[in-house]
């Protein structure tokens, strides 16, 4: 199968091309050479059909995982990023469903920070719109663990994606839900937490010492030591809050099913 | 001797618009045909959703991106996710398109027609024998519309579909409106087509709308399915029998009850055509 195995790569290649099949010489004549063509088409114009369906398709998945993206850059930036995009990072996943994982890396220094932000946004929810399921953890399990809860390592659930932003982009989606304008934020550090409640999509603004917490546990830590890595860059002024503030929001991440389990040493 | 599938009746394409109100209202529908790759995910409300339907129809996984007829190795991952997930299905039978989709390592996300030669039908046989070895499901493939062909073609389309099935052993998707759209693209005759299929190894038959651009048909299913498609499929009836039909939709995708009343007409159609 050398020969297939040789004609589908050039035709593969041609179809990812972002110039038209007769625009360019090697792949007019690629089509010359191995299509048929007919008197309503010539063989560049029926192999153009798919050439434009590859961009037509892909670019459609993407817009349709970025909906806020596109309405922040406009359509005519965010096609020609996108088509800079698959060039860059041609599709090698069977599914479309991974075709944008790599966009928001792709789009630094290649767009506004904020766009980059909105991406990195986007791409969590996709992840969390099909994570695994997890059944929820029973309180009781927390409770029983008493102090040896200290020791213990913590699964967050899968839908969880903590995002350290440069701006609120999480109100672009808002008010695109709200059917309002989306301009771009200005700057303001802000940490969010994507999850999936159930099988909704939804995001919290969640304070900065939680978030290091969060992200602590999310690498593995047991939470003592999660804690003493938070606190170890905390600001004099923030121990206070992290110790006075820690219970809580521990009590209310189990309430939102972001912590699936506890593993006791 | 082709493995017997049953017939399963009417069925539509289960699309996303849609999953709520089929789950709560229960349409008169006989069974569900479901795009394979939307469920080969961890979890979340593609999962619920497959699994809310399935506790009251049938439902058979259609897949869009083997890649039966690529040169490229079978992806093993892709391989173990449609049997996991054939697993939690259990349907009927399981199909995928007589084509190719991936070629030097890129997916191209299409149906890419196949240069139709004795060889690369005996190629894609030995793939479809693969899949049926890990699926252990009936298999079925699906022609393509296609809009251009190759220098090195040496058989008919359907002589090709036939080549392969055959080899295969596997089952036919009979997709009605891509053999209409074929037959105007590349000037054959369309009943000939229909006539020269296997017509005992037709697992199941598809019906859609494509779009006319003066030139050329564009398999596009944004359309309800035209007449010419229509009185194709009475003739596909005629001559294959009763099987297993369903509607797909994948753009512009109407209320349900537009499908349901299209999945009607299947049904007439079968009784006038096949009667049982």
């Amino acid at each position: 199968m050398k020969r297939l195995a040789e004609l589908q790569r050039e035709l593969s290649a041609a179809l990812r091309s972002p110039r038209p099949i007769w625009q360019d010489d090697g792949t007019r004549a690629l089509a010359d050479r191995v299509v048929r063509g007919q008197p309503r088409l010539s063989a560049a114009r029926q192999l153009e059909l798919y050439r434009e369906q590859f961009f037509f398709r892909h670019l459609d998945a993407v817009a349709e995982d970025f909906p806020a993206l596109v309405e922040a850059l406009g359509w005519d930036a965010f096609e020609e990023v996108t088509t800079a995009y698959l060039a860059a990072h041609p599709p090698t996943s069977f599914s479309l469903r991974d075709l944008a994982a790599r966009l928001p890396d792709f789009l630094e220094g290649r767009a506004a920070p904020a766009a980059v932000d909105l991406a990195r946004l986007e791409w969590a929810l996709v992840e969390a719109f099909d994570a695994a399921d997890a059944p929820p953890i029973d309180a009781a399990k927390v409770t029983a663990a008493g102090d040896a809860l200290d020791r213990a390592t913590i699964t967050l659930d899968a839908s969880l994606t903590l995002l350290a932003l440069g701006a609120p982009v999480h109100e672009v989606r808002e008010r695109l839900a709200g059917g309002e304008a989306t301009a771009l934020p200005e700057a303001r550090p802000t940490w969010l937490v994507v999850y999936r409640r159930e099988l909704d999509l939804d995001w919290r603004e969640v304070p900065p010492l939680a978030h290091a917490a969060l992200s602590a546990l999310s690498r593995g830590l047991p939470l003592s030591d999660a804690l003493d890595e938070v606190a170890a860059r905390c600001a004099p002024d923030e121990l206070g809050t992290l110790e006075a503030e820690i219970g809580g929001w521990f009590r209310q991440w189990v309430a939102d099913g972001w912590i699936r389990d506890v593993t006791l040493p | 001797m082709p493995q017997r599938v049953p017939d399963l009746g009417v069925g539509v394409g289960l699309r996303v618009p849609h999953y709520r109100r089929v789950v709560d209202e229960r349409p008169k529908v006989d069974w569900f045909e479901c795009i394979s790759e939307n469920f080969m995910v961890d979890g979340g409300k593609p999962l619920h959703f497959l699994d809310a339907v399935r506790e009251t129809y049938p439902v058979i996984l259609h897949g869009v991106s083997m890649n039966l007829g690529g040169a490229d190795p079978l992806d093993p991952a892709h391989l173990a996710k449609l049997k996991a997930l054939v697993r939690r299905v259990e349907p009927a039978w399981a199909s995928d398109h007589l084509c190719w989709s991936a070629g030097g390592g890129h997916h191209l996300h299409d149906l890419l027609p196949l240069p139709m030669t004795l060889e690369v039908a005996r190629h894609v046989a030995r793939r479809v024998r693969q899949v049926e070895d890990t699926l252990e499901v009936p298999f079925a493939i699906e022609n393509v519309s296609s809009y251009m062909t190759f220098h090195d073609d040496e058989l008919s389309e359907w002589e090709f579909v036939s080549e392969v099935v055959e080899a295969a052993d596997c089952g036919l998707l009979l997709d009605v409106n891509n053999v209409f759209v074929s037959a105007f693209n590349h000037g054959f005759d369309a009943r000939a087509y229909l006539d020269g299929v296997p017509h005992e190894r037709v697992f199941q038959m598809h019906l859609a709308g494509h779009t006319d651009a003066g030139t050329h048909l564009l398999d596009t299913h944004d359309h309800p399915v035209r007449d010419e498609v229509w009185e194709l499929y009475r003739h596909a009836c005629r001559r294959v029998g009763r099987r297993a039909t369903s509607i797909e939709r994948d753009d512009h995708i109407p209320e349900l009850e537009e499908l349901l009343a299209e999945a009607e007409i299947v049904r007439r159609l079968r009784d006038e055509e096949a009667p049982r």
